[in-house]
């Protein structure tokens, strides 16, 4: 630097005095508080709507409007902006959604779908048979990883002979397909054919046949829809604004539903369940206009243990294990009643009650028995403990279900540790097998047919990185896993899941702890909302809603 | 000398600003997980799907490779892609940067007017009853975690009283426009800027009343004093202004850090800013949106840094650079 510029330097400096710093400062403190004010006025959510608006909470924002890639965040969002082949009955049928019919061949490897002519996406173009050929095939292709696709993988091809009929092929009957599977929502062809998906700039705004359409969406804050216009199913939708409020803390979430501030709480839209304790508080105290709706959901709380390793390779320490675990004090003390304990591998669900074993006798908690089965394992009592054992979990619900779990293993003689991680170290540790001596829990949802559940007890899945998370190898278990998706006819099926059920709870690779209820909350002026467990859940009525006074 | 001590001090803070990406992404990587095994792990698909994924989303590169892809992408001003959010980073933290900031930038400068003058009023009356009841207030807010306070101001003021609403950062569905948004805002603002300004304001009361207390002992007051300055200036021009470097310090660390937002804060009223952000991210994985994250509050801890440095010079004219 030149002696000059030296001099300019230190004469800037000599000239900025302390008054003249604060002027200066105060100065751009106001200018930017008065310039930072006017572009948050300018951004902040649309205002002018109409009174007809529906405002739900979300405690987690959904990532994107694609079915094919959300499937494993929030599927039923996608219901708002997308319809699916089908849409899901009061009772869990399937029931018409763009397809008006539908077969099966008796095989079960074909599904033949007739679709609706004329229903529109939102930019005007129609939904034809192309769409649905292009929407199965990106679900499918393993460069994805659909978590959805998973559950179709042996679709071989999609036939599409006119128009508005669409022919799904699979190699070899596939039974999740229409439980599972053809609610989801059908994507327009031609805006998601180029380029990769996951950067495709209509996942932030969709075009969709569904009757809402995206208008706004802060990421963090809100998302805001409109009626569709030219919705297929006129005159619905009936609101004419819907918010999707993001509020990651459940419980401000629900202070602000009864603040009035939001109008509809559903489970769905809080991951892991709703906090319980709140709920029980709300229901109990009955606040005037409030339809609080308890219904049943197809997911089950199971715990595993690694059966290829000490000291759970053993039956005797897993039955012991099955009898020390006080289920009902879970349902009763955790979830506040809102679930009941579940004893065998298919749950008593809806979705799969025609396939769940009610012969089993549960494992009664018992301290006398699991302490005799522990006794004859091998295992006696050394200065009160018979062995220590780890107990995996991650923040939130599961650190209190650990800790009551810690309890009643401690009255067994089992000394257990619980070690908390994030989700990811959490499911990660368990992928890899890093299990032994280790116990941990795991909800395992949207189990619309008992093909799915038995993927977790497949010895196919066994090896280190598989969904066999028990490494349990039953060489009949795994034989007759795939003979009962081998067809569709349930009265052929049960009596396999039946066998299956009984073996698994004999062997116990997986102790089922408990079914959660899903609790959905909206004021009374609002009707037509039907809570209902599936791909679309709830959120395929919020085009049934209507607002009265 | 200035210009080129200014200069000099530039070329550290990036280096700094890349040593603290480095370090970010090594620790990052170093953490068992990754964004495949969180967002599909549990659920019924096959390790091979999951290693087909980690093949696409380029996670089973070596960790180098990977390295100097990320810095190369830096430094031609790409934060990335965010695989699970479906966004460019530089969106992602671009939409709730502003947000942060617009809560946090209040708390703060509020915290510290009335910090500092409330450590004034308690280094005035050494040792009176007004001092440990300032003392008093300052440890109990210190002491309160702000989520616990955000909770606390919810039930009363939200719930209970009905003056604020319990969260967001606008009303959803209301008519208004113009200055009524704004006040909206503002409105909703209340009570998150309390709780932080609250919290905030103990450590600028603790240390006012600490530095100005030391600034007292001092013999050049005495000096002033028996020059016949009156007890006013000598207070306010001399020991207040010396005491003041310090606070200034820590004035400039709360604003480089505050790009952090406050976590627990702005998740308990679901206010849409970086705090939020980048727990999620981490819980997730989300390797770029963490690493973007790091590098924009990294660089504003660094530079706040080194405007407090520069504002030294102005508030005390016996340092001088060189």
């Amino acid at each position: 630097m030149s002696g000059r510029g030296q001099d300019e330097a230190e004469r800037a400096v000599a000239r900025l005095t302390r008054r003249r710093l604060l002027g200066s400062t105060t100065a751009a403190a106001a200018g930017l508080a008065a310039g930072s004010f006017a572009w948050f006025a300018e951004r902040a959510p649309a205002y002018g709507a109409a009174p007809n608006v529906l405002r739900i909470l979300q405690s987690e924002p959904v990532y994107g409007f694609n079915p094919v890639l959300e499937s494993t965040n929030w599927p039923e969002t996608n219901r708002m902006v997308y319809n699916g082949l089908v849409d899901v009955g009061p009772s869990g049928q399937p029931v018409p959604g763009v397809a008006s019919s539908w077969t099966v061949n008796e095989n079960g490897d074909t599904f033949t779908f007739k679709l609706i002519p004329g229903i529109k996406f939102t930019d005007g173009t129609e939904l034809t048979s192309d769409d649905v050929k292009f929407t199965y095939e990106m679900l499918v292709d393993p460069k994805l990883g659909s978590t959805l696709g998973s559950f179709v993988s042996n679709l071989k091809n999609v036939d599409t002979p006119d128009k508005y009929t669409a022919v799904l092929r699979f190699d070899g009957p596939n039974v999740l397909m229409m439980p599972l599977v053809s609610p989801m929502g059908i994507l327009p062809a031609h805006l998601w054919s180029n380029g990769d998906p996951h950067t495709n700039k209509y996942l932030h705004a969709p075009v969709g046949s569904g009757p809402f359409i995206v208008t706004e969406w802060q990421h963090g804050d809100h998302i805001s829809f409109v009626r569709n216009p030219n919705y297929f199913r006129k005159p619905k939708p009936y609101v004419d604004q819907v918010f999707f409020k993001v509020a990651p803390d459940a419980s401000t979430g629900l202070l602000s539903f009864l603040n009035h501030d939001l109008d509809v709480v559903l489970s769905q839209g809080i991951p892991g369940g709703p906090p319980y304790d709140q709920m029980r508080r709300i229901l109990d105290a009955k606040p005037p206009g409030v339809v609080a709706t308890v219904f049943e959901q197809n997911w089950v709380q199971n715990l595993f243990v690694n059966t290829a390793k000490p000291p759970f390779n053993n039956v005797k320490v897993r039955q012991a294990l099955a009898h020390a675990i006080d289920k009902a004090f879970i349902v009763k003390s955790l979830l506040f009643g809102f679930g009941k304990p579940e004893e065998t591998l298919v749950a008593d669900t809806p979705a799969t009650k025609w396939a769940h074993a009610s012969n089993i006798k549960p494992y009664d908690h018992s301290v006398e028995k699991a302490n005799a089965l522990l006794d004859e394992a091998g295992f006696p009592r050394k200065g009160g403990t018979r062995f220590p054992v780890t107990i995996l979990a991650t923040e939130g619900f599961r650190v209190q279900l650990s800790e009551a779990l810690r309890e009643m293993l401690r009255t067994v003689g089992i000394a257990a540790d619980i070690k908390t991680y994030t989700y990811g170290e959490y499911i990660g540790r368990i992928r890899q097998q890093d299990t032994a001596a280790c116990v941990w829990t795991l909800f395992i949802s949207k189990q619309m047919d008992p093909a799915a559940i038995c993927e977790y007890v497949n010895g196919k899945n066994a090896h280190v990185g598989g969904t066999d998370f028990s490494a349990w190898d039953n060489p009949q278990v795994t034989a007759w896993i795939p003979q009962a998706r081998a067809t569709t006819d349930r009265a052929k099926r049960a009596p396999l899941y039946v066998k299956i059920q009984e073996v698994v709870h004999e062997e116990v690779p997986i102790i089922p702890l408990y079914t959660a209820d899903g609790i959905d909350l909206w004021y009374s002026r609002i009707t037509g909302l039907h809570s209902v467990d599936s791909l679309t859940g709830t959120m395929e009525s919020v085009e049934n809603a209507r607002i009265t006074g | 000398m200035t210009y080129r001590y200014v200069a000099g001090r530039l070329v550290q803070s990036l280096v700094l600003i890349g040593l603290v990406v480095s370090t970010a992404f090594a620790l990052i990587h170093v953490a068992p997980g990754d964004p495949v095994t969180y967002l599909y792990g549990g659920q019924a698909v096959s390790g091979e799907v999951l290693a087909q994924l980690r093949h696409a989303w380029g996670l089973d590169r070596p960790l180098w490779v990977q390295y100097t892809a990320y810095m190369g992408n830096i430094l031609r001003g790409n934060l990335g892609y965010s695989q699970i959010n479906f966004q460019p980073v530089a969106a992602i933290l671009g939409e709730s940067l502003p947000n942060t900031l617009l809560l946090m930038i209040p708390s703060v400068l509020l915290a510290a007017v009335f910090g500092i003058a409330l450590g004034i009023a308690a280094a005035r009356r050494p040792g009176t009853g007004a001092d440990y009841a300032i003392g008093a207030v300052s440890l109990v807010s210190y002491a309160t975690p702000p989520f616990w306070l955000s909770v606390i101001f919810i039930v009363v003021f939200a719930s209970r009283l009905h003056w604020f609403p319990t969260q967001g950062m606008a009303t959803l569905g209301d008519a208004g426009g113009g200055l009524a948004r704004v006040a909206d805002i503002m409105w909703h603002m209340v009570l998150p800027l309390g709780v932080l300004a609250w919290w905030y304001s103990a450590s600028f009361t603790r240390l006012t009343r600490a530095s100005v207390l030391e600034e007292s002992r001092k013999y050049y007051l005495l000096t002033a004093r028996m020059k016949g300055l009156s007890e006013f200036q000598v207070f306010y021009r001399h020991a207040l202004r010396n005491a003041m470097r310090s606070v200034v310090t820590v004035l400039g660390v709360q604003l480089g850090t505050m790009f952090a937002g406050a976590v627990m804060t702005e998740i308990v009223f679901a206010w849409p800013g970086t705090g939020r952000v980048i727990y999620t991210a981490i819980l997730q994985h989300d390797y770029p949106v963490v690493l973007g994250f790091f590098l924009i509050v990294g660089a504003a801890v660094i530079l706040a840094n080194l405007a407090v440095d520069l504002a030294y010079a102005v508030i005390d004219p016996r340092i001088r650079f060189a």
